[in-house]
């Protein structure tokens, strides 16, 4: 392109301090609704997505933005200058214990324009001026971890592409409705699980997905969960569309998966596990296996407060020591009830493990 | 004479099924208070309110199942590709909320061919399932469940592009693939028989005795039908490699198939491909006593590849079970993929139809009888000299001449390869007939009766008495022995 650097920085500079004049003044003006004003509905969907994920305006023009949240979690939305989507929703995730303060919006200077944290329910208005500068300016849910699948872009003064070759879009987005279908007759409601050919576990998997976009593969060849991801659930397609030759998808960001082999272990001896099948508790399986003769039972949960999950062990009447492979702890936040962590092993006395929990969250 | 159709003496129902659901049925059943249940390629299980057409979901995240047994009014058992799974609904919801692992003692490695069929359950509440081999259309995955063993490679070797000249067509690489197992209700599983191929349908006779068929392909001349008994082998060899004679990493590819012939036991019926079924699905007996017409106990068999449901006619020769099939529903509104069936308590059959990406169908579709017999071969027995038909209704004047009949005769080749054309076809001369019985019944004598020969029956221009024409004109029966027990037939294997 023959823009000159020079005169690009200028103009994104000058458009930074117009958007942020309109956040701060545009609602005081109390501007009426008019022709050139462009006006959009996004509301936050389950699964980590906006339901809106591009929408076009000229330079300069009149913005008013509602966000409603439809889902069940607590979601922002922050517009970003061109190509810094990622970059700010990464500095979102370093704020730590400051985060919810600050609604999740990272001191960075490529934010132009955010909505405060809302919760499931509410909904926000958001009115600014486009900038001059014509780009594709990003919009992502900061809330950590929502960046990486929740995201859009508002066009200014350039023209789209399709969808489906749009790279600022999530993939889901991109492929339209068949990444949208419903697959059931009941409607797909969390939680749910398949038991399907899923990508890196054995051929008997179980996918689940819970609620708060939370997603686990366990499998029932080894008795053990195998990995973790956030955002929506599985493209069974693959699969259910023929004649099984085919993996599910999965649809979201993978934040925890195990590297240890092995599944629990209780006592000595290194016995062959046995799957003996789930009860669902509020629709989700608790798992029930056998090693070493004796019951075992866990049942995997939502974190609420962040991207997570909660592994539940009941061992009942346990007499035995028992040692758990609890894998990479170290990108994750990792917690657990009782025992001793030791390069991945959590051992426990044969008290404890009667009943004992362990935590894997998203963020660090 | 007008052209007869099984749509005179049936009527058949389309049922619809939930808006949004993927029709294909893997299982149908009945529960003791009268709800059909059915389960579904997504993994869904349904109950079925026949009086109200309401449908209710049961239970669902099953992977692929293929049969369904209802236990009880709150309680199936299903079996789908990892697992036979009871499926119980503990606190009267109407929904199951406890899965319990009946039998998961089989291997799986991932390939989409390893489906898992049945369970057929006998009078003693013991489960039957099938498990069927891999397709060479597809290698294993990187993770298997169970142990590895394979004949021809090594699991380095099925990662490599060329894997399917060394897998074998069909092929075993986990346990009991290509067997069909025991489950006592206990759970305790016995591998019973070997030797199968593609078994989609298990199912009892009337008397217990347990029919399971097979899908023509790699050393299936065409599709078949088998009274399975315990320790005997069915003729595909890839699933021998789990049995303890079985010399380990010994390659069946490469076994003269006269050793197999010698071991295997033949099918009590053969489908001739391309005639009578391309691929059969679940045997049920008529259990309406006589509320579904003339056939009360006889076996119906369904087929996939056409608007069809099969009719077998048994026929025990020197101690062993043969027979022969026919037609029995052909189109009349039918529709293709004719794979699991269930009677009600009305005598009427309930079809439930698959396709999973080949030719099939979809949905479920319910046949009752009017009332009015079709006049049809009711039985074919095997005589010393010929054969011996039983019409459900007295033949007409004049139809006991040899113009009506004509015989033609074939083998399909017991060999490694994909099918068989039919071999030595030849017509075979009627040497006499005669009326029994207040002319329901006809002996046709034959100048030929030879062991290992299907005996292709062609009904020409036959009505009854009461000038109703013969619905199904196509009968095949398969010689297997002849009535002094003699069974030897060299020619159905290449020299």
């Amino acid at each position: 392109m023959g823009v000159p650097v020079l005169k690009t920085r200028f103009v994104i500079g000058l458009f930074v301090q117009l958007g942020l004049f309109g956040l701060v003044i545009a609602p005081a003006l109390g501007q009426e609704p008019n022709d050139d004003r462009v006006e959009v509905d996004i509301t936050a969907r389950a699964g980590l997505r906006y339901d809106v994920v591009r929408f076009a305006a000229k330079p300069g023009q009149a913005i008013r933005i509602k966000l409603i949240n439809g889902d069940d979690m607590a979601h922002n939305l922050v517009f970003t200058k061109p190509g810094q989507r990622q970059a700010v929703a990464t500095a979102a995730l370093s704020l730590g214990v400051d985060g919810e303060a600050k609604n999740w919006v990272p001191d960075h200077d490529a934010v132009l324009w955010l909505m405060p944290v809302l919760p499931p329910g509410e909904q926000h208005v958001l009115q600014f001026i486009a900038p001059v500068e014509p780009g594709i300016y990003p919009y992502v849910c900061t809330y950590p971890g929502h960046g990486f699948l929740m995201y859009g872009a508002m066009y200014v003064g350039v023209s789209m592409p399709e969808l489906a070759v749009d790279q600022h879009v999530p993939e889901l987005a991109r492929r339209g409705k068949a990444a949208q279908k419903k697959f059931h007759a009941w409607g797909d409601k969390r939680p749910l699980m398949y038991r399907i050919f899923m990508p890196d576990a054995s051929p008997a998997a179980i996918a689940v997905g819970l609620k708060h976009g939370q997603n686990y593969c366990w499998d029932a060849g080894q008795c053990r969960l195998r990995y973790a991801w956030y955002g929506r659930f599985v493209d069974p397609s693959p699969v259910w569309r023929g004649n099984g030759n085919g993996l599910a998808g999965v649809l979201g960001t993978k934040y925890w998966e195990s590297e240890m082999p092995g599944t629990i272990r209780v006592g000595g001896g290194d016995s062959e596990p046995e799957f003996l099948g789930y009860k669902k508790v509020d629709g989700q399986p608790e798992f029930h296996f056998r090693v070493n003769d004796t019951d075992v039972y866990e049942l995997i949960t939502p974190l609420h407060s962040i991207i997570g999950i909660q592994r539940s062990f009941r061992i009942p009447n346990n007499t035995q020591p028992v040692s758990l492979p609890v894998g990479p702890t170290s990108r994750v936040t990792f917690d657990h009830s009782a025992g001793k962590l030791e390069n991945g092993l959590l051992t426990l006395s044969a008290e404890e493990a009667r009943a004992f929990t362990v935590f894997i969250g998203l963020i660090k | 004479m007008r052209a007869a159709g099984i749509g005179d003496y049936y009527s058949l129902e389309n049922i619809a099924t939930p808006k949004g659901l993927d029709p294909q049925v893997g299982g149908l059943d009945f529960m003791p208070n009268g709800r059909l249940v059915a389960c579904f390629h997504r993994g869904e299980v349904y109950t079925y309110d026949p009086g109200t057409g309401a449908w209710r979901l049961f239970a669902d995240g099953l992977q692929e199942p293929l049969g369904i047994v209802a236990i009880n009014d709150r309680e199936i058992v299903v079996m789908q590709r990892p697992e036979l799974t009871r499926i119980t609904d503990t606190d009267g919801d109407g929904e199951a909320d406890q899965y319990k692992t009946v039998c998961d003692d089989f291997g799986m490695t991932g390939n989409y061919h390893e489906f898992a069929f049945g369970p057929a359950r006998d009078a003693r509440g013991n489960l039957y399932v099938g498990l069927n081999l891999a397709s060479s259309g597809a290698s294993i995955r990187p993770e298997l469940r169970g142990e590895f063993r394979h004949y021809g490679l090594s699991r380095e070797g099925f990662k490599a592009s060329s894997y399917g000249r060394a897998s074998g067509r069909m092929y075993g690489a986990t346990p009991y693939r290509g067997w069909v197992l025991k489950i006592t209700p206990k759970g305790e599983m016995t591998p019973f028989a070997p030797g199968f191929r593609s078994p989609n349908g298990l199912g009892f006779d009337h008397d217990g005795r347990l029919f399971v068929s097979d899908n023509q392909g790699d050393w299936l001349g065409t599709s078949k039908l088998f009274h399975v008994q315990r320790g005997k082998f069915y003729g595909h060899p890839a699933s021998l490699a789990w049995t303890n004679k079985w010399k380990k990493g010994r390659n069946p590819l490469k076994v003269a198939s006269a050793e197999f012939d010698v071991k295997r036991t033949r099918a009590t019926v053969l489908f001739p491909h391309g005639l009578m079924a391309n691929s059969p699905t679940q045997p049920i007996a008529d259990s309406s006593g006589g509320k579904f017409g003339p056939f009360a106990a006889q076996l119906f068999v369904g087929e996939m590849n056409r608007a069809r449901i099969v009719r077998v006619m048994l026929d025990k020769v020197a101690g062993e079970w043969q027979g022969a099939c026919v037609p029995f529903y052909d189109g009349a509104g039918l529709g293709k993929g004719n794979h699991r069936f269930v009677f009600g308590k009305d005598g009427s059959m309930w079809v439930g139809k698959t396709h999973l990406s080949w030719v099939g169908g979809q949905g479920v579709q319910r046949i009752k009888w009017n009332g009015k017999t079709p006049m049809e071969v009711e039985s074919m027995k095997l005589l010393r000299n010929g054969f011996k038909l039983t019409f459900t209704k007295p033949l007409a004047k004049g139809a006991g001449h040899h113009d009506h009949f004509k015989f033609t005769r074939y083998y399909y080749e017991y060999r490694q390869g994909y099918g068989s054309p039919q071999l030595g076809t030849e017509e075979v001369q009627i040497a006499g007939l005669k009326l029994r019985r207040g002319d329901r019944t006809l002996m046709i004598y034959l100048d030929k009766l030879t062991p290992g020969y299907v005996y292709q029956l062609d009904l020409n221009n036959i009505a009854a008495t009461d000038g109703s024409p013969l619905v199904n004109a196509l009968v095949c029966y398969t010689l297997n022995r002849l009535t002094n027990g003699d069974d030897k037939a060299p020619h159905l294997v290449k020299k």
